[in-house]
């Protein structure tokens, strides 16, 4: 019997590092490892020597290993086989087997224990472990490890890396910044394929170093031949073989070992013994050997981690039946553990096997094996045909994967469950079907997912069991971002789960869907359902969802904010929830913070948002991070924080890249528009915020394309362009009001509209949205909707010509905005106020409105908004601008005369009179020292030429 | 004494007037220890990586010791006629 995995590989498999010095006719390559494992200060970086099978990679990879064990890397390396690939972390196992000790104490508890389940030293618990926690537990043990000296990560055939350590292994590359940890990995591939791991994503192009071995040359063949075959060849002979290997040494080495066995050389002419195919030449080999060793053989091949002893009960042979294999160097040995000496020859053994000896190996070493999994992969080929036990020992093993973490693996066995079904067990099939799609998903396979899925809605009688699968098929769509479909199929499941916790849960997730696409309306009943249902049956986190989203539709209807529903929300919060709809950022605290940013508690949200994304940051949940990040950026902007803001963008689009979610780039491209238009960045506000909006339609996302509609609505606004600003702003806000949205904190463009409406003279309808933000903001004492409700009622009263009633609006927006730390908000309404305030003659305190909405606006760097008052500040005229540069207005008028307008027509133009003309004119020659109109005219003419103008 | 051809692996990058050198070097040291050996010229081949030496002695094993002195590891020595 074999004992548990973990004592199997107590020898620890690690690579065994080859001596540069036995390595022939790989100066180039060996130069390149070398400086490699030189590069200490410039760690992560990684290389992967790729190239087709025989040309010499594990021998080089070797040698990378040596190298860096003479620079005192600490190296966790493994060589994964053909015969693990489907053994869920067998990868990991090799790579943690010497170190995990070590550190397992200083790792946090969830993810030690991840660890210690998917290494097999802990039974796991009932519930499926999450295989975050072990690729973050994974991560953090590579941390740490570093911490001591640098760590090389080697992986000598990685494209037979299991899955689920591949997935981890690739979720730690992607995440490394500045820790010294090197990765070297060997991949066999034919041609300029991908590479391992998604590593071209995880690094950037100078810390990724693609290394293919070239093929030997003639005389490095030639040394290869006589020192491994101990065997000179005529150079004749020698210059045939090199042409007809390629250079692949493996090749080459099985055709010497061919001529060597064939004694006699072949006369010239005569043809080599040179086989269509390398597996034709490694048979050859392996026929060689007597039978009771390729029986032997064929058992060790079928092992992940064949070791002597087990080899030995599985045959009912002695362990040296093998040392014929040792001479012929077919096999190593490392004390019981037995290696191939090249991957072909264990595919070769196992090949060997005739089919029925097959089955019976795999029979056999189901019964000596006492891991579930691992005898459920040898169960599956011991079947000669469907075969209900064995389907139901996989579907078993299945479940028990997913329990270990590695839902990767327990989607391969769920799907050889499936083959193994017998026909006319239809409710056996169907159930496996949905069991499978349902692990893909897990796995993050959306594409099998949904194929298996919908199969199974199609095989499943109508109920409980569809409803479930139903709802998984939800999340596929969900996933795929084909918002439109979830709807549509979270109703079919609703219609069909009896399960109340169930129904919960796709109640909640089908207020999430609605509220995606806008449909808050809708939304309602089924928020208030899924909180009655998750009340009474629901677990913690379940009831904490429906709690949050419950509260956050009120709170959109316009309700305000429901504390005591939060509250009970956010005492619960902690809980943990399965692969369903929603992403991690279902917790409380992220409804709660963001209600709170809605609400104009600023004070309050900026912590909490902060403390999220630290949360997310630590917990690498790259997924999540860009929405809590684009929410600190938004803030930023409104807090007039520019800086900061971009700061925020940046990381955002950093998170939103690593996610390799598409439609979250409408995150970063939003927030980039934001801080571009602030600062008057047209081109590239308009640029970003049009692709985002395009993201945002293509997935039904309507409250980004509301946002991106308000970028471009306030871009268009701070360029005077109300006619575009309108087209832009009234689709937002007919999508709104569509909606229902009650709340004036997400609808802060309704300001921006109004704007436009009044310079378009559509005073009722601008009249209209007023009086809601009106009653909005007095109604939920919302100080940015009161200060911008009464800013917008002074434009309309000022419209109207009713100047004292705007200046007595703008006093209310002034009181208002003591209590709102919105500078630009408050600089526009200053501006509103000077506006007013020169037409009403009151010269002075329009000067004094103005400078101050200048001083704001240049603070801010807010270019297009302060020329608006520069320009006012000229109109009003006496005090002269800082500089001698002429404002906007002078630059106007002066073209205007340049260009020969008279006064008289240059005032009509401008709306001044001709007397204004006249003063502005004299100021103008002052500034640019110039005597008449055609001093000017040259002057303008010679600035054009030198660019300035 | 018999000429011999002697084939050896030898990278790209080598220079061959060093080889020639170490060549003649071990050669005539091997001569002053009593085995007479001579060299007499190299052809290198950058492009299979090969170097052909040919050098007198009193048999294939004396040349190859004398190679091997110079660090030269031969594959293959065999009789040749000039």
């Amino acid at each position: 019997m074999q004992g548990p995995r973990q004592a199997e590989g107590a020898q620890a498999i690690a690579i065994p590092g080859g001596q540069a010095a036995d390595v022939v006719g790989r100066e180039a390559e060996l130069a390149a490892l070398e400086a490699f494992v030189d590069a200490r200060e410039e760690l992560p970086r990684a290389l992967v020597l790729e190239g087709e099978a025989g040309l010499g990679k594990t021998t080089l990879l070797r040698a990378g290993v040596e190298a860096a064990r003479g620079r005192s890397y600490r190296v966790l390396g493994c060589a994964p086989g053909e015969a693990e690939s489907e053994l869920s972390f067998a990868a990991l196992r090799d790579l943690l087997e010497g170190a995990f000790d070590g550190i397992a104490a200083d790792l946090p508890a969830p993810q030690r224990r991840a660890l210690a389940v998917a290494l097999l030293r802990q039974e796991p618990g009932a519930d499926a472990l999450d295989p975050g926690a072990v690729a973050t537990g994974f991560l953090a043990a590579l941390r740490l490890l570093a911490a001591g000296s640098p760590v090389l990560v080697a992986v000598d055939d990685a494209q037979w890396l299991d899955p689920p350590s591949a997935s981890v292994l690739a979720y730690a590359a992607r995440r490394l910044r500045n820790e010294p940890v090197a990765l070297l990995l060997s991949w066999r591939t034919e041609g300029a394929g991908a590479l391992p791991l998604a590593l071209d994503r995880a690094l950037p192009d100078d810390r990724l170093q693609r290394l293919r071995p070239e093929p030997l040359t003639l005389g490095a063949l030639y040394a290869l031949l006589s020192t491994r075959l101990d065997h000179s060849f005529p150079r004749p002979v020698l210059v045939r073989v090199h042409d007809a290997s390629g250079g692949n040494p493996l090749f080459a080495l099985e055709i010497g070992r061919a001529l060597q066995r064939r004694g006699a050389l072949p006369p010239a002419g005569e043809r080599l013994p040179i086989p269509e195919r390398l597996h034709d030449l490694v048979n050859d080999r392996l026929a060689t050997l007597p039978t009771d060793t390729r029986l032997a053989l064929g058992v060790a091949a079928a092992l992940s981690h064949p070791t002597l002893p087990l080899v030995s009960a599985a045959t009912g042979l002695d362990a040296g039946v093998l040392d014929a294999a040792v001479r012929a160097h077919v096999l190593e040995l490392d004390g019981e553990r037995i290696r191939f000496t090249h991957p072909l020859l264990s595919s070769a053994a196992y090949a060997a096997l005739e089919p029925g000896r097959r089955r019976a190996v795999h029979r056999r070493l189901a019964e000596l094996l006492d891991d579930p999994e691992e005898r459920a992969r040898h169960l599956a080929p011991a079947a000669a045909g469907p075969d209900e036990s064995v389907a139901t020992a996989l579907e078993e093993a299945a479940r028990d994967a997913l329990t270990r973490g590695a839902p990767e693996a327990a989607a391969s066995l769920a799907e050889q469950a499936l083959g193994l079904t017998p026909a006319g067990q239809s409710a056996e099939h169907a159930r496996r079907t949905a069991d499978a799609g349902d692990y893909h998903l897990r796995a993050g396979d959306t594409g099998r997912a949904r194929v298996l899925l919908e199969q199974a809605v199609s095989e499943l009688p109508r109920g409980e069991a569809r409803a479930r699968a139903l709802h998984r098929l939800a999340t596929v769509r969900y996933r795929e971002e084909s918002y439109a479909a979830v709807e549509q199929v979270l109703e079919r499941a609703l219609a069909e789960a009896e399960d109340p916790t169930l129904r919960a849960a796709i109640e909640s997730d089908l207020v999430t869907s609605l509220l995606q696409s806008g449909e808050l309306r809708r939304a309602a009943p089924h928020a208030r359902a899924a909180l009655e249902l998750a009340e009474r049956h629901g677990e913690r986190a379940l009831l904490a969802l429906a709690l949050s989203t419950a509260a956050m539709v009120e709170f959109l209807l316009g309700n305000g904010i429901r504390g005591e529903l939060m509250e009970r929300a956010l005492a619960l919060a902690g809980a943990e929830r399965g692969a369903d709809l929603l992403p991690a950022l279902a917790e409380p605290a992220v409804f709660w913070a963001v209600m709170l940013k809605w609400a104009d508690d600023f004070e309050a949200a900026h912590p909490r948002l902060e403390a999220i994304a630290r949360r997310v940051r630590e917990h690498d949940e790259e997924g999540s991070l860009p929405s809590v990040l684009f929410q600190l950026a938004e803030l930023e902007c409104w807090l007039g924080n520019l800086e900061s803001a971009e700061r925020y963008a940046r990381e955002c689009r950093e998170a939103a890249l690593l996610s390799g979610q598409p439609s979250l780039e409408t995150h970063p491209l939003y927030v980039e528009a934001l801080v571009a238009a602030h600062v008057g960045r047209v081109e590239d506000a308009v640029a970003a915020a049009s692709r985002a909006l395009v993201i945002a339609e293509r997935v039904a996302d309507q409250r980004f394309v509301v946002r991106c509609l308000a970028v471009l609505g306030f871009t268009k606004l701070s360029l005077g362009d109300a006619a575009e600003a309108d087209r832009q702003l009234g689709r937002a806000a007919e999508l709104t009001s569509a909606a229902g949205y009650g709340e004036p904190g997400v609808v802060r463009f309704l300001p921006d509209a109004i704007e436009a409406l009044v310079l378009l003279e559509r005073l009722e309808q601008a009249e209209t949205l007023t009086e809601r933000l009106e009653e909005r903001g007095a109604t939920l004492e919302r100080p940015w909707a009161q200060a911008t409700g009464a800013r917008c009622r002074a434009l309309l009263a000022a419209a109207r010509g009713d100047l004292p009633g705007a200046l007595g609006a703008l006093e209310r927006a002034r009181a208002a905005h003591e209590r709102l730390p919105m500078p630009l908000e408050r600089a526009r309404t200053l501006l509103v106020l000077g506006r007013v305030q020169r037409r009403a003659k009151q010269k002075r305190a329009a000067r004094a409105s103005l400078a101050e909405a200048l001083e704001l606006f240049d603070g801010l760097g807010a270019r297009l908004w302060a020329e608006q008052a520069r320009s006012e500040l000229a109109r009003i005229g006496g005090r002269r601008p800082a500089s001698d540069e002429l404002t906007p207005t002078e630059r106007r008028l002066a073209e205007l005369v340049a260009d020969g307008r008279s006064n008289k027509e240059a005032a009509a133009a401008l709306f001044v009179t001709p007397r204004t003309v006249e003063t502005q004119l004299s100021r103008i020659y002052r500034k640019l020292g110039v005597r008449s109109r055609t001093e000017l005219a040259n002057r303008l003419a010679g600035e054009a030429e030198a660019g300035k103008l | 004494m018999t000429s011999f051809l002697v084939e050896a692996y030898t990278p790209a990058s080598a220079a061959l007037a060093e080889i020639e050198a170490e060549a003649r070097l071990a050669a005539a040291e091997l001569s002053e220890a009593g085995t007479p050996v001579r060299y007499l010229r190299s052809i290198f081949v950058p492009a299979d990586e090969l170097c052909l030496h040919q050098l007198e002695g009193p048999s294939s094993t004396a040349v190859g010791e004398a190679l091997r002195r110079a660090g030269i590891a031969p594959q293959r020595i065999v009789e040749a006629l000039t």
